[in-house]
């Protein structure tokens, strides 16, 4: 039961109270999450939409987000359509409607991982995420969740997507076109010539939080990028891919939309 | 807290963990529907600060000092919003009870777009579920709200 509700005018300010409240607070973005479904031993919720981590800004190497933009501000900034095959705005595209993304943030959906299209698109892409811990700090997405345990508390307070020219695609299965998916699949590729320089095959929804597959992205190093080496990493990502059962899905199920929506994005991204 | 709900200013002590659903209904504004109180439905959709949300997972006490729409705002007692006619004349409302959210989800649809495609319509209303019209005609009373909209705009 949440008791307390504290607006804070800054990140410092905000970082200070949930250090000396603790576990029983939270931060909160837009809080489509948090007003539904507090955790039962929260009873403070800290609103950051005070705390000016507003405004989308680009520069020659990356577009960095600040952690309260909503998800349908990032679709109205016309810069993020033309990096990475547009896929962030495919992503969002598909993300709940209208109604949720005029009020959801992509800090909220950053720092709780799970349940999220905007997180596996975010760790195809080489996406770094910004945070305060009592001094700013940066870090890639990737290594951001791979450390999350056992972290002192942090203000996630943006996001930064490199803009260098990789490719990238994104597909979701779900039973209605507005549900959380059954199984979601990011990919992002850059090349060197016709040859793959990195790939990273993200999978989520499985249903824990998205991980990148190792193994499957590192069949298509060096080779070059064609029907063969897209089936092999789909097949390598059906074969590694760590999933478990829950009311949406079975593990089986997982399994194989894996392999489907591997080689799907991968072939959109063939040139 | 302070807020304004329909040119209205509102002082109300708000509850930590109320939503904006049950504290616009609180103060009487019954037009906002509690549907599935869960984020789905889109029945209590309200404007603020002009964009459109979904009430029922939206902080009562983030709303503070914030400019809220709700349907009760859109007309006045004897004259109906072009959007809420078209609703009518085009046979958009059965039962009612998605309508007013729908009404919202359309007002700021047609606020940023004078002639929406009906692919920009149907997905401004993509989050209003309807158990009873099949989408089909509210889809149209928007693309007639829209045209007159635009007449009335141009004189």
């Amino acid at each position: 039961m949440i008791t307390e509700y504290i607006r804070s005018d800054s990140v410092e300010e905000a970082y200070g109270l949930l250090t000396s409240v603790g576990s029983r607070a939270r931060l909160m973005g837009g809080g489509t999450d948090l007003s539904l479904h507090p955790p039962a031993d929260v009873d403070t919720l800290i609103d950051l939409s005070g705390a000016s981590l507003g405004g989308i800004t680009r520069d020659d190497n990356a577009i960095a987000i600040g952690a309260t933009v909503t998800l349908t501000e990032m679709l109205e900034y016309e810069p993020l359509a033309t990096v990475w095959s547009g896929v962030v705005h495919t992503m969002l595209r598909r993300v709940a409607s209208p109604l949720h993304r005029n009020a959801a943030s992509i800090g909220g959906h950053l720092a709780r991982g799970r349940l999220s299209d905007v997180v596996p698109v975010m760790l195809a892409i080489d996406a770094s995420v910004r945070f305060y811990d009592g001094a700013p700090q940066q870090m890639p997405l990737g290594e951001f969740y791979a450390t999350r345990r056992n972290r002192r508390p942090l203000v996630v307070t943006g996001v930064e997507i490199p803009v260098d020219g990789g490719r990238a695609a994104f597909r979701k299965f779900a039973r209605t076109t507005y549900d959380l998916a059954i199984l979601n699949v990011a990919c992002g590729v850059r090349f060197d010539g016709s040859v793959v320089s990195s790939a990273r095959i993200v999978v989520g929804e499985r249903p824990s939080l998205a991980v990148e597959l190792g193994d499957a992205s590192g069949t298509l190093i060096g080779r070059p990028f064609d029907e063969d080496s897209i089936g092999q990493a789909a097949r390598v990502a059906r074969d590694t891919v760590d999933v478990r059962s829950d009311p949406r899905g079975s593990a089986d199920y997982r399994r194989h939309l894996t392999e489907v929506l591997v080689r799907r994005c991968l072939s959109e991204i063939a040139p | 807290m302070n807020l304004t709900v329909n040119g209205v200013a509102f002082d109300v002590d708000v509850e930590p963990s109320e939503t904006l659903l049950h504290l616009l209904r609180r103060v009487g504004l019954k037009g906002v529907k509690n549907g599935c109180d869960n984020g789905d439905c889109g029945a209590c959709a309200v404007l603020i600060d002009g964009r459109a949300v979904t009430s029922c997972d939206y902080p009562a006490p983030a709303a503070a000092d914030t400019n809220i729409l709700t349907v009760e705002g859109l007309g006045t007692e004897g004259e109906l919003h072009p959007i809420q006619a078209a609703f009518l004349d085009a046979g958009g409302v059965q039962c009612g009870f998605c309508t007013p959210g729908m009404m919202i989800s359309a007002y700021e649809l047609l606020g940023r777009v004078q002639e929406p495609s009906d692919d920009e319509i149907r997905e401004a209303l993509r989050g209003n579920l309807c158990r009873c019209t099949g989408y089909v005609k509210p889809v149209e009373a928007v693309r007639i709200a829209a045209a007159r909209l635009r007449e009335a705009a141009g004189g």
